[in-house]
């Protein structure tokens, strides 16, 4: 793809008013504020520029329509090592020179208070030839020099993340598409509620010492819960792509009607350890904490990658040997712009590889000093996990007893460690015995770790894109043994 | 049509004006002219300007009126927040602007950052646009009623404003308590320390197309005190680590930290600490048992059951598809009037409670806000609600001899997000039980007593379990520690089971956050509860594989 040209979107060239900000206006905005600054040290800006449209459907009915314009800017004053961040959303000159004093101002505080503990390990300087002696105490000049290599230019890949479709996806197109879903629900005598969500985002992190980052990005959202008017079935489907075209609204309706549907009158099963076959948001909702996964962390010994003093498990294997979960900005699906909101740049990544922990996320601060090399590995929360060939209908034919879960709701860690949680199935769930669903069942509370289940898997089916809050997630349904259904609720 | 700003510039005296400075970098309004980097507060030692403001939102509001629509208001909010974590600080100022508008039964909304002449005409003509493009095709009939203008300014009532105060002053104070303690005694030493320190203000200007124009500033402060120390008990060496009651998210100034005397409660909340160390504990036994439950706790219970439960909106399924539904749904008709505790379980709500999270003058949409009886003798009598949701409910209001009024509820803490039916303060009001957590411990013959901790519900506010510290109580006496101890509950059936409620002598409060709606928008509320005796809770053991 050519470079400058494709950072203006095309949509937005001719617009009379800009949604969210050019990279032009970003690094203009950058320069007032670089401009402002006194008391030496770096400067960091993050420029988040925003813009959402939405739509809310309840009760078969449209609630609400909205949307929402935003540039929301953080300030990252470095000197000497010490670092503050302050963040506002107004970008006249007033306001960022405000921001710039305030961060200065805290930035005092903090210098007195004798900088970060990043000061304390600086092993990874000798290998870039950095470091002047090999004793592990910095100088001013160390940080400099981190700082410095911070702050050069990684190349970065450039997905096509940006997509007319979702930008054009106004207050008309929002209409259109959920018209024929209210007019169906309606027909078929069930009680629709949804959400419609369009956003495009300028990210720009642009530096005193010359780098200049910007990409543009797009992300549409749908999701539905059909419920019988009397309360006693409820489906839900959902997903978010970047690119509006690639949601089948239709088709994302008809399984929540269905799923509603056949999810009536759920009668009580005993709580207990069943197989479990998880559809894959299911598998989403809980796998998602595995990608807290912060290298830094488990070297200090919290969290389920820590080893003793200060090892970690990569290289270990902790799950089933099926399991492969990448990221990779690049891939079609899970596509996401090229770095974070730091500034460091994604690399493609096998997070986990035929069941073994290959890597843990780290920042190229991190990188440079401890790994001796000057990049980092962020993680962008986005990720796809490998599958296999059981399609559901595979996976329910060959069990005696089990339990289909369309997803979980409410999950919360309980322990970090072992990554325990502990959440509610909800929108569908069934009885599976001897090949056949047989009945809907109420719903549970449930008490598991993905580390526990995903070694007691069964099979995989084809991965597919669900719903994700924050990120763009590939998971396949799976079929795992003793999943454990702690208690029974009465929620449906 | 969507008319773009183009479009509307283009019929307006101001567009040659407006048109001169590209979009989204025109100069917004702040300290311009006299900035002044001298009280190391400068971001929020100015407050926003109630002329501009007000001329802001008054524009917006006309502008919908024009565009067509039978109820607009506006909003501008700035909210301050600084974080203070040991040295460290983060620092967010951010300022909204949000249009709504009601045309046909439908909400339309636009909100922007951008705080400036003209932006309030562009969003009010955004929210009219989306409103009647939707309900066009999709009209509802909804009456929001008609209620009296409101004008005026209103703040949360606090002593010190802790964004005068310069951080550097701050910070200080925060880490002052550090090594305080007995300084011969070799075998005991202890401080006291801040965590996750947060302060907040909201200035929040809003006027609505019945002629309100309000402006209200609402304060919160939040922050945790932990004393933690070593001692000697029984030749063993023990850490005691205890957090203080009197360090809480509320709506206060800086004097919260002042007020709660520290210094001197330091060697207390040491004692207390060990006090409080359970000398050995046990593995529970699963059962039913008589369950005490602390006034803190005991407002756990009220929010799990009760909050959510509530909002009109969530019980008709609003909500169906974020948060979830009720158990007191689909019909709410039909659980108006139904027994949900005994004749001794009454519930307000309330945005009025002294330091409370949802305290406020006025709600979102120029409602005065008081309080009302949710729970009356054991019977649900009352929802949350908003204007919309009120007028749900001519009914019920007419059964029980009242007219139709919104109960204030709207609410929305940033003006980026359109407003919704928030939890207000609840309190469950005393009843004529025993004074004190202690005193109902000292009756029982045979329970547990659920000291601290909480408990949740599932996403209908419907079965309910807990857990934290509880102790075993044998012939008024708190006996173990209880390992693994979990309460089970079922919303509709727990306060009906209520022995006793004690008579206000002692009283917990509780702040609790909350979210709901697409796109989610949080908000808190405070819970304020007297210690509560339940009979025949279930228990299991949490522990259990």
């Amino acid at each position: 793809m050519e470079m400058k040209e494709t950072m203006i979107p095309p949509t937005q060239k001719d617009e009379p008013v800009r949604r969210f900000l050019s990279e032009t206006a970003c690094n203009e905005l950058a320069n007032r504020a670089k401009g402002m600054a006194v008391g030496g040290g770096d400067m960091t800006l993050e420029i988040n520029s925003h813009w959402q449209g939405n739509i809310r459907f309840a009760k078969n009915d449209i609630i609400s329509g909205g949307d929402y314009r935003n540039t929301n800017v953080t300030i990252n004053r470095d000197i000497l090592g010490a670092r503050t961040f302050v963040s506002f959303n107004r970008i006249d000159d007033s306001s960022l020179q405000a921001g710039v004093r305030r961060s200065e101002r805290l930035l005092r505080n903090e210098a007195f208070s004798g900088g970060r503990q990043f000061r304390t390990h600086y092993k990874g300087l000798d290998s870039l030839g950095l470091a002047g002696d090999k004793t592990s105490k910095t100088t001013p000049g160390d940080v400099d020099a981190v700082s410095a290599l911070i702050q050069t230019i990684e190349p970065f890949s450039r997905p096509q993340v940006f997509f007319d479709s979702t930008y054009n996806l106004q207050a008309p197109e929002r209409l259109k598409a959920v018209e024929p879903l209210l007019k169906t629900a309606r027909a078929e005598n069930l009680s629709a509620a949804g959400f419609i969500m369009g956003s495009a985002e300028g990210l720009a992190v642009i530096d005193t010492v010359g780098r200049s980052l910007y990409y543009p990005y797009t992300r549409a959202q749908y999701t539905i819960t059909v419920r019988t008017p009397d309360g006693t079935g409820s489906g839900w489907a959902g997903v978010n792509f970047r690119d509006w075209d690639r949601i089948d609204s239709e088709k994302i309706t008809r399984i929540a009607l269905d799923k509603c549907v056949r999810s009536k009158n759920p009668v009580a099963v005993e709580p207990g350890r069943y197989t479990a076959i998880l559809e894959p948001q299911a598998v989403s909702d809980i796998f998602s904490t595995v990608m807290n996964n912060d290298r830094v962390q488990a070297e200090l010994g919290s969290g389920p990658w820590a080893l003793e003093d200060g090892e970690t498990k990569i290289g270990l294997k902790v799950f089933d040997e099926r399991i492969t979960v990448s990221a990779d900005p690049m891939d079609p699906d899970i596509g996401f712009p090229p770095f974070d909101n730091h500034g460091d740049v994604y690399h493609p990544v096998n997070w986990i590889e035929k069941g073994v922990l290959k890597e843990l996320s780290y920042d190229r601060r991190y990188g440079i000093n401890s790994l001796g090399i000057n990049k980092g590995l962020p993680n962008s929360g986005s990720y796809r996990m490998s599958g296999g060939n059981d399609s559901l209908e595979d996976m329910i034919k060959s069990t005696k007893r089990g339990i289909v879960v369309t997803r979980f709701s409410n999950m919360r860690l309980v322990d970090y460690n072992s990554l325990l949680m502990s959440g509610y199935t909800r929108d569908g769930l069934w009885l599976v015995e001897n090949g056949k669903v047989t009945r809907a069942i109420k719903n549970f509370r449930v008490l598991e770790s993905p580390l526990f289940i995903f070694n007691n898997l069964e099979t995989l089916g084809a991965p597919q894109q669900v719903f994700s809050n924050y990120s763009s997630v590939v998971v396949p349904p799976a079929k795992v043994r003793d999943f454990s259904f702690t208690a029974l609720i009465e929620a449906i | 049509m969507i008319s773009t700003r183009r479009q509307f510039l283009s019929n307006s005296s101001r567009a040659s004006m407006a048109l001169a400075a590209p979009v989204l970098l025109t100069k917004g309004f702040g300290p311009t002219s006299k900035y002044v980097d001298v009280t190391g507060a400068e971001h929020s030692g100015y407050k926003m300007s109630n002329d501009l403001i007000n001329q802001y939102v008054l524009q917006a509001v006309d502008a919908g009126k024009a565009a067509g629509a039978s109820f607009v208001d506006a909003r501008i909010t700035r909210m301050v927040y600084q974080g203070m974590q040991g040295n460290g600080a983060t620092d967010r100022e951010i300022m909204n602007f949000g249009v709504r508008a009601f045309v046909d039964g439908v909400w339309g909304f636009s909100a922007s950052s951008l705080i400036e002449m003209d932006e309030g005409v562009f969003l009010a003509e955004a929210a009219v646009s989306q409103a009647k493009i939707n309900s066009v095709v999709f009209p509802r009939e909804i009456d929001l009623g008609k209620y009296p203008a409101v004008k005026g300014e209103w703040s949360t009532p606090v002593r010190i404003d802790p964004f005068s105060i310069p951080i550097d002053e701050k910070a200080d104070f925060l880490s002052s308590f550090n090594g305080i303690g007995p300084r011969y005694n070799p075998n005991e030493s202890y401080g006291g320390s801040f965590k996750d320190v947060g302060m907040q203000r909201i200035e929040k200007v809003i006027a609505t197309s019945e002629g309100s124009l309000y402006k209200q500033t609402l304060y919160e402060i939040d922050g945790v005190f932990i004393v933690k120390g070593k001692t000697h008990i029984n030749d063993e060496d023990v850490e005691i680590e205890i957090t203080s009651p009197d360090i809480y998210k509320c709506g206060s100034g800086w004097e919260m930290f002042l007020d709660a005397n520290l210094r001197e409660k330091i060697p207390e909340l040491f004692e207390q600490g060990k006090k409080d160390l359970a000398m050995y504990s046990e593995p529970v036994q699963v059962g039913r048992y008589e369950l005490v439950v602390s006034a803190g706790v005991a407002a756990s219970f009220v929010a799990s059951t009760l909050a959510n439960a509530t909002q009109l909106d969530r019980i008709m399924g609003y909500e169906a598809n974020a948060g979830g539904t009720s158990y007191l749904g689909p019909d709410y008709k039909k659980s108006l009037g139904a027994v949900l505790g005994v004749s001794q379980m009454n519930v307000r709500a309330d945005r009025t409670m002294s330091r409370g999270l949802a305290t406020t003058k006025w709600d979102d949409e120029g409602v005065e806000a008081g309080s009302f009886d949710l729970v009356k003798d054991g019977k649900l009598v009352d929802y949350q609600t908003d204007r919309e949701m009120s007028s749900f409910m001519p009914e019920w209001y007419a059964s029980q001899g009242r007219e139709v009024k919104s109960n204030g509820c709207s609410r929305t803490d940033s003006a980026s997000t359109i407003p919704l039916v928030h939890t207000p303060n609840l309190t469950l009001l005393p009843g004529k039980g025993a004074k004190t957590f202690a005193d109902m411990v000292a009756s029982t013959e045979r329970g547990l007593a659920f000291i601290a901790g909480g408990v949740g519900t599932d996403f209908q506010s419907r079965t309910g379990h807990g857990g934290g510290y509880l102790r075993e109580i044998r012939k008024g006496v708190l006996g173990p520690a209880l390992v693994g101890a979990q309460p089970l509950f079922d919303s509709m059936e727990i306060w009906k089971s209520l022995l006793e409620v004690g008579d206000g002598t002692e009283t917990g409060t509780t702040p609790v956050p909350a979210g709901k709606g697409q796109p989610g928008q949080n908000s808190n509320y405070t819970i304020k509860s007297v210690p509560l005796r339940f009979k025949d809770v279930a228990v299991v053991d949490g522990t259990r594989k």
